[in-house]
C-alpha cells in the first residue's frame, strides 16, 4: 500500500472533466493530476491567461516546449580532505544546464562567505592568484604553491558554456558577506550545456588548523 | 572478540561510504515556464501558475523567493543585490506572494523526481502609477550536507522571469535596419537593432522577408523572439551569424523588409533594397563581352582591309 502511494503519489485515475467557458470535455480512464493547476498550466508553451485588468503570456512564443528549465549538479559539497600547507588541492563538480523552453540562460555563482571555521575565528581567504592578478571578475593564473587561498575554475564539457575562462585560470568567488554582485560562470543559447567546476585550495603554514567550511551558490536564469 | 572486531570494520567501512554518499549525490531543480509577461492595469488582481521539480534522484529541500533582476551593461539579466533595492522594488515584492493550496509558502521539501505547483499571486493596488516591474521567482536548494573536513556545501537555483508592465501608455520601437548595396550570390548578411523608446517593454518576434523585383517571396529569415526592456538596444548583426541569408540568390535587385511583429504600438516596417552581384559570373559575363567585340572589331577590320585591297 505505501509503496503504491509512493509509486503514483500525485495521480489518480477517474473520469474526468475539463471545464473552459464554453465548452466541456469528458474523458474516460485518463490519468490527470487532481490539483487545480493543471487546468490553468498549458501543455503548450504559446498560452495566454486573461483576467479582470490583466494579460499574461507563458513562455515564448516561438518555443514550442514546456521542458522545465533546469540546472543540475553532480555533488552536493565539495569535499577538501585534510589540508596541508603549500599543498594545493583540486576538487571538481559537474553543472549542467537546460534552458530547453528558452532562448539562453546565464549561471550566477557566489559564496556566502569564505572558508571559515565554525565560530568565524579563523578565515582561510580568497586567492587573488600568482601576483595578485585575479579578481571576482577578471581571471588569472595559478600555478606556484605558495600562492594562497581558495579559487574556481571552469573548464567546457558540452558546448563551450564557460564565461571568460582561459585555461588553467583561476578566479576567487563573490562574496555575499561582503556585498559583492554575483558573477557570471557559465552562459549559453543551447538547449544542453555541460561544466566543470574546478575548486583549488591552499592554504599557508600559518593557517590555523581547523575545519573550514562556506556555501557556494550556483544560480540559473533564463535570459527574456 | 574477532567478531566483534570485523563487525566494527564494516561498520566502520558503511558509515565512511553512507558520508561519501551523501555528499556525493546530486541534485537539480526545474522551473516553468522560464518567463512570464504581463500587461495590465490596474486594479488587479493576477494569479500565475509556476511548477517546480525536482530533477535528482534523492530528497531535496528548497526555498522559494521573489528577487528583482535588472539588466547589466551589456543587457543581460541579472538579480539586484539586497542594498540596491528601490522603493518601487520593495513595493512589488510586498504586494507579491508565492502560494501552494492558498497558503503562502517560503520552503518546500521534494521527494525525487517530484514535481509542485505553486501560484504566484500579484496584487495590483487601485491608482498604482503606469510602470514596470521585473523579478524573477527563485528557487534555490538548502541542503544540510556536512563533512569532518573542511568542505563547501553547493547549492543550486533556478529561475522563472517575470516581467510585469503597469499602464497602458503606447509603446515605440525604433528600428535600424541595413545590408551591403552589392552583395555577392550567398549568405546575404543584415545589420539590425531595435530601441524601445518607451516606459514600458514590449515583446518583439522580428523577421526578415526578401522579395525579388517581381514580389516573390524568396526568403523568410526568422529572428528569435525577445523582449526589450525601455531604454534597450538589442542588436542583430552580421558577426552573429544571427541575420545572414541562407539561400543563394539570382543576378538582380531584390527589397527585404524588417517586419517587427511587437505588441508595441508601432507595427511598422522597415524596407531596404540590394543589388545581388554574383562576382565569378560577373566576371566571366564581362569578359566575354569583351572578347565578342574584340572579335567583331578585327573581323570589320580584316573585312575592311579585304575590300580596300579588292578595288
Amino acid at each position: 500500500m505505501i509503496l503504491f502511494l509512493f509509486v503514483y503519489p500525485n495521480t489518480s485515475k477517474a473520469q474526468t472533466q475539463n471545464v473552459k467557458e464554453d465548452y466541456i470535455i469528458q474523458t474516460q480512464e485518463i490519468k490527470q493530476k487532481t490539483s487545480r493547476l493543471s487546468e490553468i498550466i498549458p501543455e503548450h508553451a504559446q498560452n495566454i491567461i486573461k483576467g479582470e485588468n490583466f494579460e499574461a503570456r507563458i513562455g515564448f512564443g516561438d518555443i514550442d516546449s514546456s521542458d522545465y528549465f533546469s540546472i543540475m549538479i553532480s555533488t552536493g559539497s565539495i569535499d577538501y580532505g585534510k589540508l596541508y600547507p603549500t599543498t594545493p588541492i583540486s576538487r571538481d563538480t559537474e553543472i549542467s544546464v537546460s534552458p530547453k523552453s528558452s532562448h539562453g540562460y546565464r549561471v550566477f555563482t557566489y559564496e556566502d562567505h569564505s572558508l571559515s571555521d565554525i565560530n568565524f575565528t579563523n578565515l582561510i581567504p580568497n586567492t587573488t592568484c600568482d601576483r595578485g592578478l585575479c579578481t571576482k571578475s577578471t581571471p588569472a593564473f595559478w600555478t606556484e604553491n605558495l600562492t594562497y587561498g581558495l579559487g574556481y575554475s571552469c573548464v567546457n564539457i558540452t558546448n563551450s558554456p564557460c564565461f571568460d575562462f582561459e585555461d588553467d585560470s583561476f578566479k576567487r568567488f563573490a562574496d555575499e558577506s561582503k556585498v559583492e554582485s554575483q558573477e557570471v560562470i557559465m552562459n549559453g543559447y543551447n538547449t544542453e550545456d555541460k561544466a566543470r567546476i574546478i575548486y583549488k585550495l591552499n592554504i599557508s603554514p600559518t593557517q590555523a588548523n581547523s575545519i573550514y567550511s562556506n556555501t557556494v551558490d550556483f544560480i540559473a536564469m533564463p535570459l527574456i | 572478540m574477532k567478531k566483534f572486531i570485523l563487525f566494527g570494520l564494516l561498520f566502520s567501512i558503511y558509515l565512511s561510504l553512507a558520508s561519501t554518499k551523501a555528499i556525493a549525490e546530486e541534485k537539480g531543480l526545474g522551473i516553468y515556464p522560464p518567463i512570464v509577461t504581463i500587461k495590465a492595469i490596474s486594479p488587479s488582481k493576477i494569479e500565475i501558475p509556476i511548477r517546480v521539480k525536482n530533477m535528482g534522484n534523492s530528497t531535496l529541500e528548497a526555498q522559494v523567493s521573489l528577487r528583482p533582476f535588472t539588466l547589466d551593461q551589456n543587457g543581460k539579466v541579472k538579480l539586484i543585490l539586497h542594498k540596491d533595492y528601490t522603493p518601487e522594488n520593495f513595493s512589488i515584492l510586498s504586494t507579491s506572494r508565492l502560494l501552494q493550496n492558498d497558503q503562502i509558502v517560503s520552503k518546500l521539501i521534494f521527494s525525487p523526481h517530484q514535481e509542485q505547483d505553486l501560484i504566484l499571486e500579484i496584487n495590483i493596488e487601485p491608482n498604482q502609477k503606469s510602470k514596470d516591474f521585473y523579478f524573477s521567482v527563485l528557487i534555490e536548494s538548502s541542503g544540510n550536507e556536512t563533512s569532518q573536513n573542511s568542505y563547501s556545501k553547493q547549492e543550486i537555483g533556478a529561475a522563472s522571469n517575470i516581467l510585469l508592465s503597469i499602464g497602458d501608455e503606447p509603446i515605440v520601437i525604433t528600428s535600424d535596419f541595413q545590408s551591403p548595396l552589392f552583395t555577392t550570390s550567398g549568405g546575404t548578411k543584415f545589420e539590425a537593432s531595435l530601441k524601445n523608446t518607451s516606459n514600458h517593454f514590449s515583446t518583439v518576434h522580428p523577421r526578415i522577408i526578401i522579395k525579388n523585383i517581381f514580389g516573390n517571396t524568396i526568403e523568410i529569415i526568422d529572428l528569435k523572439e525577445q523582449n526589450i526592456l525601455p531604454n534597450q538596444v538589442i542588436s542583430f548583426g552580421p558577426e552573429s551569424n544571427e541575420v545572414q541569408a541562407n539561400k543563394k540568390y539570382l543576378i538582380g535587385p531584390y527589397n527585404a523588409v524588417l517586419e517587427l511583429n511587437t505588441t508595441a504600438s508601432t507595427k511598422g516596417s522597415q524596407e531596404i533594397s540590394f543589388i545581388v552581384v554574383p562576382v565569378k559570373q560577373t566576371i566571366f559575363t564581362i569578359t566575354l563581352i569583351f572578347v565578342i567585340i574584340f572579335i567583331i572589331l578585327r573581323v570589320r577590320t580584316r573585312l575592311s582591309g579585304i575590300k580596300a585591297n579588292n578595288r
